[in-house]
């Protein structure tokens, strides 16, 4: 398990991460998601080791992480902006992973190696960004840790890629048990792999909820009304938007969508109807919640 | 799966091996430059030592390690490589540390290492393993190569063990280095602030000495570090000095050995664990967000930035002080202090923009540099004080005086050509060294403390800057003294004693016995054995007869050495000093070159060469000179003088050869000679009448022949002038005579 507990980062008079409580429970994949300078990369440093908190802790296993050479071994990080050692090539970083990841796996790293499309034995600085990623995440997977944090994780991968990159992580998580943290900013991954979504806003976490409760607990309904009502009359409904064309309303309303539309016959509806959110949409509303709201800008 | 957790020792290792391996390209970058400078450059040497003698002395050589001319405790490195360690000493672990620590440097690449399961600590001690190797591995093959030049060239002379002791000082300096360099990696974020702060570290501590030590020489008159102190200091600031002491110094010749230089290279091996102890300690706690950014450990970033500014405003002070070549003391002070100021604020402001890479922070900071200005004023007015009223004025308690150790030039000396004592180096070779005198008796020590006495009392200006041109004193000598106190401290002093302002407690001092007897080792009985002959010259030194000290001689012989002694001691020394009186005779003796240096007796003292006048008040020493037959060259004889000449000039002869003591100067051609001043004769008569209507006095070219009458009228006048510093006196008006002989010439000056 992993859990931050009022975890405070600072770079100078700039607060990244302010009191930050999150639990993610070991065996799930987590989605990180959160506008840019949210907190995520820091976020995602601090749980690897590499930055040192300056308020609150950070902890795996109950432990905190920070120069704990015994738990770092079970996480692998794999940062937003990757650094391979000058003039290697991916079996080089295989050999100096393998000397320090007690887990590592070469038999599965060779399996790995024949599905990703790279060259094992190509210099690394010749690939492109998503090879570099590709080979990245070969890595990172072959270290078989327990605790994988993937920053930006499909950033610059091909679709087919980062379908099979999702296949993989996914099944990791179900053999092994492992825990996944991945953040990014691309929800329609997120929405296909994660148990879990964490929303990261101002250095806090907004909520962090498990992906199907929270899809359940929105939704996007459209009804028609004879003779029109106005909305107001709804006062027993969430509502996060809406919006009326004539006598057709289309809400996105807080709530099961069941218990939406129950609400809604009362008011003797021509026609409802309940329609699945997708993340993107969760994040839309949620961000808009907390003035993120960019849909009214005139340019 | 089951797996084993590795140990730290395992991951260390093979970080260690991991980083080996990726240096591989510097290892090799670093051999091949050391190649050159060692095993290659060496064995040029070694070759070019080999070839210098003739085949007749092949045999010498080899018998007689004396003709070795390299370099060493071990005997084996040239002129380029003792320069080239220290070079590589400081540059090498420069690059390597930066090449190593990317992580500090580098923000994605601290996201790499900083997330592997290895604490800071042991990452910090991989990459010091990892630096100590690579660049000890270039100076292991030069180590291995060099014998083998040796071999090839059949070159006999050198001591494997006492090359395997030079390349773990080399490793120690490597370590102390790379501990200075490593702090600067840790505590700064980019690998340019990295050197920028290594190299001031490095720089820094010795520049604010230097620039110190010359604002004490200029502000203190007569301030003075022994070159004990200079030695000690330097090899405390600078890490690469006792490297430079040991290589440079243990030469063959200078008879070194392998302990010099090695108390400092241990001191810094010391200084070294102690900044490799903050760096640890650092680390742990350091700010991964740090790599890669302008961030940097505050308190070192404070005490560059101090310091630069102190060496900087000082430097400014003192240069801009020089420019404007203020004489008055007062003016001086005020110029340093004000310059010292604007100096100290422009240094830190640079500093400021240099480290924040641009002016945006200054603004913020003209408030520090305000601060940096009002503390240089303070500094350099602190040491100005500090200089001229507490360090110009202090004199030990005299009771606390041990003994005073003289380096008078000239002095007595000016009648040897220097003392020096023969000393066995730590290899069983004699060397001779220069000695100063050393005075112990109370009256010779009160001679000495008086005189500074006297000189801090006057406060007089040609003391302080030798030189005052518009009086023209040229004619000035150092003097400086060393006191010895019983509490083991040691206070140098040096002043400059002017003809004009010799004082009588200088004359004093140079008639004092203990120091005569010092000075010309004639006169030291242990001495007289070693002399193998005297030889006795007329007033004029025109002509010579020698007194060998022969077995059924040897009595006459100290006889006459024990007469002339005590009655050189009794005289007034002003006589020679002032050169009230013209020697009717003198007495040379020249010590026998061709001993080997190798046979001279440790603690031997040694004078090579001497001229001892011989006045009219030696009335014994001239009595036992006609007993000895010797009595025709105390009469004045002319009949050698074949002609004379009076000049006035400098500019036409070269006073310091002709006209100065050097009164034979075998090496000139006589008839070279003779019609040069023949030549200048003819040239004056011509120029006679433009002469006359030139009005400046000093250009005025003044050279006739004189009659014999007239050059026996001026004998009485005559000079030789052994006193150094009355040689170029009253340059102006001083007329000399150049008398030619057969086969020679001199040169006198006449007193007017």
């Amino acid at each position: 398990m992993i859990q931050a507990k009022d975890l405070v980062k600072r770079f100078g008079d700039k607060t990244a991460l302010q009191a930050m409580n999150v639990t993610i429970q070991p065996g799930s994949i987590y989605g990180l998601v959160g506008t840019n300078g949210s907190g995520k990369s820091t976020f995602l440093r601090l749980v690897a080791g590499v930055y040192y908190p300056d308020g609150g802790s950070i902890q795996i296993e109950g432990k905190d992480v920070f120069e704990q050479e015994s738990l770092k071994d079970k996480v692998f990080f794999v940062p937003d902006e990757l650094y391979f050692l000058p003039q290697s090539t991916v079996e080089d970083m295989a050999r100096f992973y393998a000397d320090q990841y007690s887990g590592w796996d070469w038999e599965y790293y060779r399996k790995l190696s024949k599905i990703f499309p790279i060259s094992t034995k190509g210099r690394l600085n010749t690939f492109s960004k998503g090879m570099q990623r590709q080979a990245a995440i070969l890595l990172a997977l072959s270290a078989r840790c327990s605790y994988l944090l993937l920053d930006e994780a499909f950033d610059g991968i091909d679709p087919v890629i980062r379908g099979a990159v999702r296949r993989m992580i996914a099944d990791e998580a179900a053999q092994r048990d492992i825990t996944v943290i991945i953040s990014s900013h691309n929800l329609r991954e997120l929405e296909d792999l994660c148990d879990y979504i964490g929303l990261v806003h101002n250095g806090s976490v907004l909520f962090s909820q498990e992906l199907d409760e929270l899809k359940l607990g929105f939704c996007k309904v459209q009804a028609a009304f004879r003779p029109e009502r106005d909305i107001k009359e709804f006062s027993g409904l969430s509502i996060m938007q809406y919006e009326k064309r004539g006598s057709l309303f289309s809400m996105v309303v807080k709530g099961n969508s069941s218990q939406v539309l129950e609400y809604l016959e009362q008011f003797q509806p021509v026609f409802t109807e309940a329609l699945p959110l997708t993340l993107e949409e969760v994040f839309i509303h949620e961000m808009e919640e907390v003035g993120y709201d960019y849909n009214n800008i005139v340019f | 799966m089951t797996t084993t957790t590795l140990s730290f020792k395992k991951r260390f290792f093979r970080l260690y091996v991991s980083t080996l391996k990726q240096n591989l390209g510097l290892i090799f970058l670093l051999t091949a430059v050391t190649f050159f400078f060692f095993p290659i450059a060496n064995g040029i040497e070694m070759l070019h030592v080999m070839t210098s003698y003739r085949d007749d002395m092949f045999q010498i050589v080899l018998e007689d390690s004396s003709f070795y001319h390299m370099c060493g405790a071990a005997d084996i490195y040239g002129e380029a490589s003792i320069w080239f360690f220290p070079v590589y000493v400081l540059a090498a672990p420069i690059l390597t540390v930066c090449s190593l620590c990317r992580p500090l440097h580098n923000r994605r690449a601290a996201d790499l290492y900083n997330s592997l399961p290895l604490s800071r600590k042991g990452m910090l001690g991989v990459w010091l393993a990892a630096g100590m190797t690579i660049t000890a591995i270039p100076l292991f093959v030069g180590l291995v190569c060099t014998p083998f030049a040796a071999l090839l060239l059949h070159y006999p002379h050198f001591h494997p063990l006492l090359m395997l002791w030079d390349f773990f000082l080399l490793l120690l300096a490597l370590f102390s280095v790379m501990s200075i360099v490593m702090l600067c990696a840790v505590c700064t974020g980019t690998t340019f602030d990295c050197v920028v702060f290594s190299g001031l570290l490095f720089v820094l501590p010795i520049s604010l000495w230097g620039i110190l030590k010359t604002m004490c020489q200029g502000f203190a008159n007569g301030w003075q570090i022994s070159d004990g102190a200079v030695d000690t200091t330097l090899g405390l600031l600078f890490p690469v000095a006792g490297l430079v002491k040991h290589f440079k110094w243990s030469e063959f010749d200078l008879g070194g050995g392998a302990w010099i230089g090695v108390p400092y290279i241990l001191f810094w091996a010391a200084a070294a664990c102690v900044l490799y102890g903050v760096s640890f300690c650092y680390i742990h706690r350091r700010k991964s967000e740090m790599s890669g950014s302008l961030n940097r450990n505050s308190v070192l970033e404070a005490i560059i930035c101090v310091v630069s500014s102190m060496v900087g405003g000082l430097a400014i002070g003192a240069l801009f002080t020089t420019l404007l070549f203020l004489d008055i003391e007062k003016y001086t002070w005020l110029s340093t202090v004000v310059f010292s100021a604007i100096g100290g604020g422009l240094i830190f402001a640079i500093a400021e923009a240099v480290l924040s890479r641009g002016f945006h922070r200054l603004k913020k900071q003209l408030a520090h540099a305000g601060a940096a200005m009002l503390a240089m004023a303070a500094v350099s007015g602190g040491v100005v004080f500090y200089c001229e009223v507490i360090v110009e004025d202090y004199m030990p308690n005299f009771s606390q005086i041990e003994s005073i150790s003289v380096e008078d030039d000239p002095g007595l000396y000016k009648m040897v050509s220097g003392v020096l004592i023969a000393t066995e180096n730590a290899r069983g070779v004699t060397y001779l060294e220069n000695i100063p005198l050393v005075l112990h008796s109370e009256d010779a020590i009160k001679q000495v403390y008086d005189l500074q006495k006297h000189i801090i009392e006057e406060g007089n200006l040609e003391s302080r800057y030798g030189i005052d041109w518009d009086k023209r004193y040229s004619s000035v000598s150092g003097f400086q003294f060393t006191y010895h106190l019983k509490n083991g401290k040691e206070i140098t002093r040096h002043y400059y004693l002017s003809s004009f302002t010799l004082t009588e407690e200088a004359v004093q001092l140079y008639g004092h016995e203990e120091y005569i007897r010092q000075a010309i080792s004639l006169f030291n009985p242990e001495y007289e054995p070693y002399i193998q002959e005297l030889s006795i010259l007329d007033g004029l030194q025109l002509r010579e007869e020698t007194f060998p000290n022969q077995q059924q001689d040897s009595q006459k012989f100290q006889r006459l050495l024990n007469t002339l002694s005590r009655e050189f001691i009794d005289m007034d020394p002003n006589v020679y000093y002032k050169e009230t009186e013209t020697p009717v005779a003198w007495l040379k003796y020249n010590y026998p070159n061709t001993k080997k240096r190798d046979e001279y007796i440790k603690g031997e003292i040694i004078s090579f060469h001497g001229m001892i006048p011989i006045y009219t008040s030696f009335t014994e020493t001239m009595n036992l000179l006609i007993e000895y037959g010797y009595g025709n060259l105390l009469e004045l004889d002319v009949s050698p003088v074949k002609k004379a000449v009076i000049t006035n000039s400098n500019r036409y002869l070269d006073s310091e050869d002709i006209l100065g003591r050097t009164f034979i100067a075998a090496h000139y051609s006589f008839a070279e000679v003779r019609t040069w001043i023949d030549t200048l004769l003819l040239e004056k008569s011509q120029q006679k009448d433009s002469e006359e209507n030139n009005n400046d006095k000093e250009e005025k070219l003044y050279i006739e022949e004189i009659t014999n009458q007239e050059f026996l009228e001026i004998i009485p006048k005559m000079r030789i002038s052994t006193n150094n510093t009355e040689e170029w006196r009253k340059e102006t008006s001083t007329k000399k005579v150049i008398i030619c002989t057969n086969d020679d010439y001199i040169g006198r000056y006449i007193e007017e």
